[in-house]
């Protein structure tokens, strides 16, 4: 063999070798398997409470649903203790049919937990599964109405902090947040003595404390020093509104040790909330669009927010599974105006100007793992507690919107896209809408950061001093009414701790301290015990700031109390009571429905329907005087039970009794069991003609009168004394569902009858005088006259003028139940009575209204006879004058109808039916319109008119005794700057009373009294939109 | 106004930066350890190394440089084709396997060695013989990669891409027929730090990255015996064919850290966002072999016994972020081989030679690394030429050719982990397969 030969033999060998080796043999491939579908967030989230009962749940999947149009619930369902719900189920749009909307069809019960049942929930990707099947989730407590629905337990107790120290670490600059099982009594909150953060050398940390409802956040003025120690204390003497002291919150303690962690060095991202009109892909709706839904508002009012947070990262390498972050107080969003539509038709007149809503603390977040997936697309968890003010441009606006709303819970998800980080949230805004109504809407709040931080916005500083806006009473003092607060408004939150002993008031130049001031959004509270015809002068010292630190400038807000008359006290009466009417009843029969007719009256008058009360509706009765708090006890002079239709007791109902000075609304612990009859009573003293009052058996005035029970009389000598008090009042109301309707309190004011004692007093004034008192009076004319009478004047003897004693002025309250808009069919197909054209044309918001009774102060008629001067004529008295609004219908069965004297009976009742007045609200050429037509009676109880024969005085009987009248009745719907709402009806068609007097049918004296169109002037009055 | 041009994503930088560092390995030990570097030790399964005339002595025992105070230079490819097997018995959330062979990734070097006696730089007449031995993966396109990760589907434990293999020693007879030697095995630690400015899009600004590469020289000592030299009186003497040899190796590691801050302005501020990544990228073990061959005639006969203290790896893998979670156990070995080498004339001669590799892994579950390894026997042989006048060349020239078989016997594992879509798996799975190994080198002897 040669060398040649081996060496290419060699080289052949070894190439040959190596391609053969290099072929290899079946690769293996390795494929995973998927992650079949996954859900990827929901909200509520897993476990969370407080959810708002008008929250819809979203589950958003990582992948398509396989047949979006099929989704119903045997795919998803909603569940409570094994019951299903009924929701309406959908894909939200613009999600990639990957986010399914749920929306309850009912709101959900409050305090009541809900599982979220997964059935055969398919994806592109497969099933999804969860543990359990499903999620669980708790709503939250009421912040009104029964106590049942308000506590989570008997005990008030913790039940929830936040951050938790466990799984949410406390920081330098946490916030601390506590919710509790009963709403807190936000006057045992004080900062310093029943609660308090100190640090390890025991002093106190300045802190900004906000309480409401169910409540309370602790928000340190700076940063706490990470790692010393500190300790919380929530004392026994906090307590709930329900007058509970707080149990041991921490494992048996009321102390609170900790330490917190440092979160720096920290950073801020700043992160644009847009208002781009994209589609939130967790609910199809419009990104950071706020909807505001309610009943007062309809279901069209929204604000577009959008403006830049800035939310500062504890220093991300030191939590990088939970990293806290947090939103600095004095942060704000803008938003696009509301346009305020009453009933979301009607335009208010008004619109919010620019809606802010601003960091009243500091928010408090964290960053978290995604609590359903492990796959790596799933986005972050975030969850951000905050409270917030909002606030409105408009002052009206302001002052009936502006409010403060704690412990928002936003929970959203947080991924990266592009390059930019992005979170969309969830949560349901619930705001008080003038006070009355609690609006809802769900917030669909997306963040986008900025992706080149170092050229983002930067926050802005404010550097504009807080005003004062509005304030009450104000221009309105003689509106303004023992019981009711004083109310500063101020165009944006200001500091809390500034407030402190930074306000102080003085009564007639002598300093007073309040019972309470307090915040709720920009608004300040007092409350204190005015007092009729005192000045006041609440001072607004220097250091007052807003939340950046801007001064207020120091002022000092002025007003005098109007002046009561106390020549001729009067017993205080019932002006209005809800549910029912004012008065104390006979002839009842509660089987039919039939609450009987007001004692005194005539036995042809109507029989009032039994009233059905909406199961979580509190009991109301205002009164004309303030009243003798000591003498209003629950179970004893103020009593409601549960009875049969024979009227016999069957349970006490437990309640929570609040006594104002004018007024008390009762709030039963369980709500009102539907069918079920129920009687409530005012204690008096048993006689309409003794003044005596026991505080301890009857309700007494604050001047020591009992309560009159009756006004009516069928003669002179029954009719109650003005001082006098009578037998119990007691009403009656069967309990019904809730109601969607919204219940508000109008009183007739500003009134010159300002004691309520139906006389004119020396001192009080005249509407000729001051034309403000023109509201709540009536001019009374004489338009002709027959039998014995040859002439008669008002106020003064005949041939002298003395018009401002031709009027008289009102005293009463006025229940309103606002149903909603209806169209015109809806309207016609509603409305029990005829309908005003502008409805019956273009439709308008039914209003019910409560039928009461009024009260006016007397007028002296003057006549002459044509006897004279054999027969002559006395000035006579009117007395005081009862104008009852009647229902629409009469509640007897089964007997005849009646014919009375001086009124058209009614139609009979249908099954049901409540009867009450129907009002309207329409869009009038400068703005809301209120349109009723009043059909009432008019007794004149106390009318006592004298003929002389030869000297002889002659009593002459009177037919003014259930006396009907009809007439129509308009005005303008306004709104206060301190956002109260004003109606100033006045009656289209003049009013005509033909007074007949006689004696033994000798004597006949017939006077036409006429008050003019428009002279009657009803001008109704909202309560303070914040107490 | 943040550049756009440098849109680096932040962990392509970092693989960046680690890719270009020291010790190409795809799974631990090394080609001379795990084949053999030179066809000679492939053919003999290292069995006859110790005795290796050839410029691979370097490696495998510098003292018997001294034996051949020829000079050599020495060129060659290496070409390991392994068919790494993986067959599923499934589990929880197992993957689909089509196929058999999870692992096949070659390992092909080009060699290059040198030896020469030095004397002549000294005053002295004694030999002291230098060599120089180097394989350079990818036939010499690729020096510096390494692959240290967690793998779902299973790793190997050995095979694939080798790392750079460089090693210098010298060796010299220092009394009768005891000849010592020592070398130096040549690794690289390499550190990468980058510090930058990023938004969470990756753009970068103001970046820096530093990359530096440490040599670490760990050292091999050796020393040999022919004990007719030594031991006997006279001559001849039976023990003249007897030579014995015991060698040291210190382990060896590649080491890369990686070292990346990143400050992400509006969520990490100054200091930034460490990331810190040190992996051990290649590990040899300490091994003491100790061997002895006779030469019958025309037939060597050779036998060794290698302990390798695999133990060690554990604490290294405990300082390794990729691993350290994988609580890996490991035991000591001893592989023992033996060999033949007949010469069949003056210029054709064939060697053989055979071992048993026990595992030294003793984990049969490595969460998320999941190395798989198995017992081998491994089977040998080769033949070399040698032509005395070759053309062109003054010098003498030796072809060698070596082939290794491994057979990896079958071996049961559990592994666990996360699949890509991050839910938790579990497979069982039986490892084997088998590897070729071929290898030619042309020496020239001056």
């Amino acid at each position: 063999m040669n060398n040649k030969f081996m060496k290419v033999q060699f080289a052949w060998i070894l190439v040959a070798s190596l391609t053969l080796i290099s072929c290899g043999g079946d690769k293996q491939s390795v494929v995973f398997p998927g992650r079949g579908g996954d859900v990827f967030y929901t909200y509520p989230d897993a476990g969370q409470g407080g959810v708002s009962t008008r929250t819809p749940i979203i589950v958003r999947l990582s992948d398509p649903v396989t047949d979006p149009l099929q989704l119903d619930d045997s795919v998803i369902r909603l569940m409570q203790e094994g019951t299903p719900i009924p929701t309406d189920v959908s894909v939200a749009p613009g999600s990639d049919d990957r986010s399914i909307v749920m929306r309850p069809i009912e709101p959900l019960a409050t305090g009541t937990t809900y599982t979220v049942e997964l059935l055969n929930l398919t994806t592109t990707k497969g099933q999804i599964t969860l543990p359990n099947d499903g999620f669980s989730f708790a709503t939250a407590l009421a912040s009104k109405g029964p106590r049942a629905h308000q506590v989570s337990g008997d005990l008030f107790a913790v039940t929830r902090m936040f951050p938790d120290d466990n799984e949410f670490p406390i920081l330098d600059f946490t916030s601390l947040r506590f919710q509790f099982s009963q709403p807190i009594d936000v006057a045992s909150v004080r900062y310093g003595d029943t609660l308090a953060l100190k640090d390890d050398e025991d002093q106190l940390v300045p802190a900004v404390v906000l309480a409401k409802g169910h409540y309370l956040t602790i928000d340190p003025v700076q940063d706490l020093q990470p790692g010393d120690s500190y300790t919380l204390t929530l004392s026994d003497q906090l307590a709930s509104l329900y007058g509970a002291t707080l149990e041991l919150p921490f494992s048996g303690s009321n102390v609170f040790s900790f330490s917190p962690l440092p979160s720096g060095p920290t950073e801020v991202m700043a992160l644009k909330a847009p208002a781009s009109g994209i589609q939130s892909q967790l609910t199809g709706q419009p990104v950071n669009l706020v909807p505001v839904i309610a009943t007062l508002l309809g279901e069209e009012t929204q604000s577009q927010q959008q403006g830049d947070v800035f939310a500062e990262l504890a220093f991300v390498p030191n939590y990088p599974v939970t990293t806290p972050l947090r939103i600095a107080r004095g942060s704000m969003l803008t938003g696009d105006e509301l346009v305020v539509r009453i009933g979301g038709q009607i335009p208010a007149g008004f619109n919010s100007g620019d809606v802010v809503v601003q960091f009243i603390s500091d928010a408090t977040g964290y960053l978290l793992p995604n609590p359903y997936s492990t796959s790596p697309r799933a986005p972050r968890q975030i969850r951000v507690f905050m409270d917030v003010a909002i606030t409105t441009g408009n002052p009206v606006a302001n002052s009936s919107f502006n409010q403060d709303v704690l412990h928002l819970e936003l929970v959203g998800q947080a991924i990266v896209e592009n390059g930019v980080l992005v979170s969309d949230a969830l949560t349901v805004v619930e705001s008080e809408v003038l006070g009355l109504e609690t609006a809802f809407g769900v917030l669909s709040f997306r963040m986008e950061a900025y992706a080149d931080q170092l050229i983002a916005p930067e926050p802005v500083e404010d550097m504009a001093p807080p005003f004062i806006q509005s304030w009450m009473p104000d221009q309105l003092a003689a509106s303004h009414r023992p019981g009711e607060p004083i109310v500063i408004n101020f165009n944006e939150a200001v500091d809390p701790v500034s407030l402190t002993d930074r306000i102080t008031i003085s009564q007639d130049g002598v300093p007073v301290t309040p019972e309470l001031i307090r915040q709720d959004g920009v608004s300040v509270i007092i409350t204190l015990p005015l007092e009729y015809g005192s000045d006041y002068d609440v001072n607004l010292l220097d250091g007052i700031t807003d939340l950046s630190g801007n001064t207020l400038a120091q002022q000092t807000l002025s007003f005098s109390m109007p002046f009561y008359a106390a020549s001729q006290p009067a017993s205080p009466v019932a002006l209005q009571a809800y549910p029912g009417f004012p008065c104390a009843t006979v002839a009842r029969d509660l089987a039919n429905s039939n609450a009987g007719r007001c004692n005194g009256g005539q036995t042809t008058d109507d029989r009032l329907p039994l009233p059905l009360m909406p199961a979580d509706r509190s009991i109301q009765v205002s009164f004309s005087q303030v009243m003798d708090p000591t003498s209003i006890v629950a179970g004893s002079t103020f009593l409601v039970e549960e009875i049969n239709a024979t009227e016999t007791s069957i349970a006490t109902v437990d309640g929570r009794l609040e006594v104002r000075d004018r007024e008390i609304v009762f709030t039963p612990h369980q709500p009102w069991s539907d069918g079920a009859l129920y009687r409530y009573t005012l204690r008096s003293n048993g006689s309409p003609s003794s003044s005596a009052c026991n505080p301890g058996t009857a309700i007494c005035s604050a001047a020591g009168l009992p309560l009159k029970t009756r006004v009516l009389s069928t003669s002179l000598g029954n009719t109650p004394a003005l001082n006098g008090g009578g037998q119990d009042l007691e009403i009656f109301f069967r309990g019904a569902p809730a109601s969607s309707s919204v219940l508000t309190k109008l009183s007739n004011l500003p009134t010159a009858d300002v004691n309520s004692n139906s006389r004119r007093d020396p001192g009080e004034k005249n509407a000729i005088d001051e034309p403000e008192y023109l509201k709540n009076s009536a001019r009374i004319t004489v338009t002709g006259v027959g039998g014995q009478v040859a002439e008669a004047n008002i106020g003064c003897p005949i041939g002298d003028s003395c018009l401002k004693d031709s009027y008289v002025y009102a005293t009463g309250t006025l229940g309103a139940e606002v149903v909603g808009f209806l169209n015109a069919d809806e309207a016609a197909a509603i409305a029990r009575s005829p309908l005003p054209a502008e409805v019956a044309n273009g439709g308008g918001i039914l209003v019910y209204l409560h039928p009461t009774a009024l009260l006016t102060s007397n007028f002296v008629a003057y006549a002459r006879t044509t006897l004279e001067p054999l027969t002559t004529a006395d000035p006579t008295d009117s007395g005081e004058l009862i104008m009852r609004l009647r229902y629409q219908c009469d509640a007897r069965t089964g007997a005849a109808a009646p014919s009375p004297a001086e009124s058209t009976p009614l139609r009979r009742c249908e099954p049901g039916e409540s009867g009450f007045g129907e009002g309207w609200i329409v869009e009038g050429v400068e703005g809301p319109r209120f349109l009723a037509t009043l059909n009432g009676y008019i007794d004149g109880p106390r009318l006592n008119a004298i003929a002389r024969v030869l000297g002889v005085p002659i009593p002459l009987s009177h037919n003014q005794r259930s006396y009907g009248f009809t007439t129509d009745v308009r005005g303008d719907v306004e709104f206060i700057d301190d956002g109260r709402m004003s109606i100033a009806l006045a009656n289209e068609t003049p009013i005509v009373v033909l007074v007949s007097l006689s004696a033994a049918g000798v004597l006949n004296a017939d006077v036409e009294l006429t008050l003019p169109m428009g002279e009657v002037v009803l001008n109704v009055l909202s309560g303070s939109v914040k107490r | 106004m943040m550049k756009k041009i440098a849109r680096i994503p932040l962990v392509t930088l970092i693989a960046t930066i680690t890719s270009v560092s020291n010790i190409a390995h795809a799974g631990m030990s090394s080609t001379a350890t795990t084949f053999g570097i030179l066809p000679s030790d492939i053919a003999s399964a290292q069995s006859l190394s110790l005795f290796s005339n050839q410029v691979s002595a370097t490696y495998y025992n510098p003292a018997y440089l001294a034996r051949d105070t020829r000079g050599e230079l020495t060129g060659g490819l290496f070409h390991a084709a392994p068919s790494l097997q993986v067959d599923s018995s499934g589990g929880v959330n197992a993957p689909t396997r089509s196929g058999e062979v999870l692992d096949d990734t070659p390992s092909q070097q080009v060699l290059i060695g040198m030896k020469k006696d030095l004397s002549f730089l000294t005053k002295y007449d004694h030999s002291i013989m230098f060599g120089f031995m180097a394989g350079v993966e990818k036939f010499g396109k690729e020096m510096m990669a390494f692959q240290s990760a967690t793998a779902n589907e299973g790793q190997f434990f050995n095979y694939g891409r080798q790392p750079l293999f460089l090693n210098l020693g010298v060796g010299t007879n220092v009394w009768r027929g005891i000849d010592v030697g020592a070398s130096l095995r040549i690794t690289l630690h390499a550190d990468a730090t980058m510090t930058t400015q990023s938004d969470l899009a990756g753009n970068t600004e103001r970046e820096n990255i530093e990359v530096a590469a440490e040599p670490v020289m760990v050292p091999i000592i050796a020393i040999n015996m022919n004990a007719g030299e030594t031991l006997c009186s006279r001559s001849p003497c039976w023990m003249d064919k007897l030579e014995t040899a015991i060698v040291y190796k210190s382990y060896a590691k590649g080491e890369t850290n990686v070292s990346a801050n990143a400050v992400i302005p509006g969520t990490i501020p100054d200091p930034g966002l460490d990331l810190v990544i040190s992996t051990i990228s290649g590990f040899t073990p300490e091994i003491i072999t100790a061997g002895a061959q006779y030469q019958f005639g025309k037939l060597r006969i050779g036998a060794t016994a290698e302990l390798q203290h695999w133990s060690r790896l554990e604490d290294q893998l405990q300082r390794d972020t990729i691993k350290d979670q994988s609580n890996l156990r490991f035991k000591d070995i001893v592989i023992p081989r033996i060999g033949i080498h007949y010469q069949l004339n003056e210029s054709l001669a064939l060697t053989s030679g055979i071992a048993f590799e026990e595992s030294p892994l003793e984990s049969s579950n490595s969460d998320e690394v999941n190395y798989l390894d198995n017992d081998k026997y491994i089977l040998g042989l080769g033949g070399s030429l040698l032509v005395k006048n070759p053309p062109v060349l003054a010098w003498p020239v030796q072809l060698d050719f070596g082939y290794q078989y491994h057979y990896l016997k079958d071996r049961d594992f559990s592994l666990t982990g996360t699949t890509p879509d991050n839910q938790p798996y579990q497979e069982d799975v039986t490892a084997g397969g088998d590897a070729h190994v071929f290898s030619g080198s042309f020496t020239v002897k001056f």
